[in-house]
């Protein structure tokens, strides 16, 4: 999607945030991928931890690089196991999802942000499960709804330092 | 004023979708899942985007709450099928008043989701909406 931000899923949410950095003609690509990692931050915060793989697995991309920290492990904070063969899965999952996206915004205006754990989408959007270690369903979502004015901000904000220098 | 939830739950057992805090047949329950029964259709409030203000101070805000309708039937396509009725009833209902408010409309967010199948082999659709409403 040019100029904006865009996350599967949550096109109704994203809306307003499109439209206002559209019709900004102030969004920079460098202010993008600045809002793509001020929302990937909050998405971490607020996801649920387990084995901390979901936490791990986020991240920004566009046309011409990426940013994250894969660090996938075999056990986490609640006890529960993942095994190597599953890990190196998750792993080379991450690099192909990476590079689908880079591709599918390429020399275009636009950032992904996203988890690329397989089970991410239902977590993301399970209202009734219990999260003992803390995290919260919708913590995506609930970034870039509760933070509209801040992302907008973060890329007018580049675009402005662009100007002064 | 009610939160979304309650006012959609309205709207559902209105259109004969399901009976509220049932224990049998179709149950509408309000921000959490009992275990029984089997068949049950539970909305949970999702917050929403800030209100909309105008300079004019008497007139009142614009908010946009939403909610996700969860669906857990016995089977998939029973449960699939309800949640299309689920659709049916609330997608593009307003305006209504309820508990006060306006609502101008009621909009789908995204298209349905199979979630998982439960512990108990039952399996659970998901649909979310956000409303546009007026505040009394």
């Amino acid at each position: 999607m040019s100029g904006g931000v865009r996350v599967l899923g949550l096109e109704k949410v994203l809306s307003n945030l499109n439209k206002a950095l559209t019709e900004s003609k102030k969004t920079t690509k460098k202010g993008l991928i600045r809002a793509g990692f001020f929302i990937q931050r909050g998405s971490q915060q607020r996801c649920p931890v387990d084995t901390s793989n979901l936490k791990n697995s986020a991240y920004t991309a566009w046309g011409e690089g990426s940013a994250s920290n894969p660090d996938f492990r075999t056990s986490g904070v609640s006890g529960k196991t993942v095994s190597p063969a599953e890990v190196a899965q998750m792993s080379a999952n991450h690099e192909a999802e990476i590079t689908k996206r880079k591709a599918a915004v390429q020399g275009k205006l636009a950032v992904y942000v996203g988890h690329s754990a397989a089970y991410a989408l239902f977590v993301h959007e399970d209202m009734a499960a219990n999260h003992p270690n803390g995290g919260e369903a919708k913590f995506l979502e609930r970034t870039i709804q509760d933070n509209q004015a801040q992302i907008i901000r973060i890329a007018m904000e580049t675009a402005k330092e662009n100007i002064a220098k | 004023m009610n939160p979304l939830s309650e006012d959609i739950k309205d709207l559902l057992v209105t259109a004969g979708v399901g009976a509220f805090a049932a224990t049998s047949g179709w149950g509408i329950f309000i921000n959490t899942e009992p275990d029984e029964p089997s068949t049950s259709i539970t909305i949970y409030d999702l917050g929403g985007p800030a209100p909309e203000e105008c300079f004019n101070r008497a007139i009142k805000p614009l908010s946009r709450p939403s909610v996700q309708v969860r669906v857990r039937g016995t089977s998939y396509l029973t449960a699939h099928a309800k949640i299309n009725d689920v659709i049916a009833a609330l997608r593009r209902v307003g305006p209504w008043t309820a508990s006060g408010s306006t609502y101008l409309d009621l909009f789908q967010s995204n298209v349905t989701l199979f979630l998982q199948k439960d512990q108990k082999n039952r399996f659970i659709w998901v649909v979310d909406f956000h409303a546009v409403k007026k505040e009394a």
